[in-house]
């Protein structure tokens, strides 16, 4: 990253891995500023970042409740024939007092990313009309930090690996909710690319300024 | 660019945690705010490098228990079938799924061993005031935060079996201890990666050129 000439009335900006200062200049449409020193991303530039974002939050919501209504996965041996949902996958350990694995089962699949899709939305939506929902702060920064703890993809990884351990066992059937979680998934990933916090928190500043 | 390296604290600055606003740093014990976030800020993440330590000797100690105990145990018309992660693991290659097999392999066995020897190497680094490769090591750290949280897969795959499979006399799998210290392990492990600051890497480097 280089020095523009107009360099003083740009923000500030440290490199949150190395503490590097820099003065972030406005980026080109999918662009990304790098820390010359250590290599970490600090800025993305992105056109239309908050509908993107807002669009992907919006399918990914839709998604995750078919979800959560419908099973994950069936299984079929010898004329009996049963199924399991994300909720009751998440339960199911209460039952063996392994409570603690089965909260945590329960707070990574479901619960942290509704919290992230529902954050994003109730912040997101009055942004785009120009308008600064009550509790922004704090409600962005539950979107934020649940994001992190959000494991959709390696859930859905487990149920890769589910299906070919049960192969020689019983015939897996894929349910809705299966397919809703594949969506889910790549809404989310989509949602994450698209999202630029810094961009929001500018904005968000801007529009208290204002009112 | 010619101009020595300047950092946040060099300058009598300090970048937010939360919204990477650059403040001026807080003195001594005050507790200063982020004006645009509301978050405490610190220069650096505080107490970062004893309670990383703290953290990467409780996942090193539970990762036994996780290992010996079973996660789960198959039972097939009666006879039980107790499986450990490694089994979990071997039992998957031997059933020719290489691709999946290898994916499994790293995640349950590679990622958890690799993060624990990344942070005790970048913990002795720090505490060595090591000037080698700074770059190659805030790398290492940016891997973690990457894939730390694959090992959980292991947690999720035994609460799928396990709701899933209750098929009376023909099979039932349950779970077995050894998944909550492998949960244990993961849990702590992403603490441990995110109490780390990889700032302190670059401030051995930053204090030495003044
Ligand atoms: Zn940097
Ligand atoms: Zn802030």
């Amino acid at each position: 990253m280089h020095e523009p000439a107009n360099a003083d009335r740009l923000p500030l900006m440290a490199c949150h891995e190395c503490d590097h200062l820099y003065r972030l200049p406005n980026l080109a449409d999918r662009s990304l500023a790098r820390c010359q020193r250590c290599g970490t991303i600090l800025a993305r530039g992105m056109k239309n970042s908050l509908d993107k974002t807002l669009a992907y939050t919006l399918t990914a919501l839709v998604l995750f409740m078919i979800a959560n209504t419908y099973p994950i996965l069936g299984l079929k041996a010898a004329g009996q024939e049963q199924h399991y949902t994300l909720f009751s996958g998440a339960l199911v350990l209460v039952q063996y007092n392994l409570w603690e694995v089965s909260v945590t089962v329960f707070l990574t699949s479901i619960l942290f990313p509704l919290l992230h899709i529902l954050g994003l939305l109730y912040t997101l939506l009055p942004l785009r009309g120009a308008r600064l929902p009550r509790y922004f702060i704090p409600v962005f920064k539950v979107a934020l930090s649940t994001l992190p703890w959000s494991m959709v993809g390696v859930y859905m990884l487990g149920v890769l690996v589910s299906i070919v351990k049960l192969a020689d066992l019983a015939t897996v059937v894929p349910g809705l909710g299966l397919y809703a979680l594949v969506g889910l998934l790549l809404a989310s990933v989509a949602a994450a690319a698209s999202l630029d916090p810094l961009s929001i928190w500018q904005l968000a500043d801007r529009l208290r300024r204002e009112r | 660019m010619s101009r020595p390296t300047l950092t946040a604290r060099q300058a009598g600055l300090a970048s937010c945690h939360t919204c990477h606003l650059v403040v001026k740093k807080p003195q001594g014990h005050d507790k200063a705010h982020c004006p645009r976030c509301h978050s405490p800020i610190h220069s650096r993440k505080v107490d970062s490098l004893s309670r990383t330590w703290a953290l990467v000797v409780a996942a090193v100690i539970l990762y036994i228990p996780a290992n010996l105990y079973p996660v789960m145990t198959v039972s097939k018309l009666g006879s039980g079938d107790p499986s450990t992660i490694i089994s979990g693991v071997m039992h998957l290659i031997h059933s020719g799924m290489w691709p999946l097999a290898l994916i499994v392999f790293v995640a349950s066995i590679v990622v958890p061993v690799g993060k624990l020897a990344i942070l005790i190497y970048l913990l002795l680094s720090v505490h060595y005031r090591s000037f080698r490769k700074p770059k190659d090591r805030t790398v290492l750290f940016r891997l973690l935060e990457l894939f730390g949280h694959w090992s959980m897969v292991d947690v999720f795959l035994v609460s799928i079996l396990v709701a899933l499979v209750d098929l009376g006399f023909l099979a039932t799998i349950e779970p077995g201890v050894g998944v909550l210290y492998f949960g244990a392990v993961v849990i702590t492990t992403l603490f441990a990666s995110r109490a780390f600051d990889p700032r302190l890497i670059w401030d051995v480097i930053d204090d030495d050129l003044g």
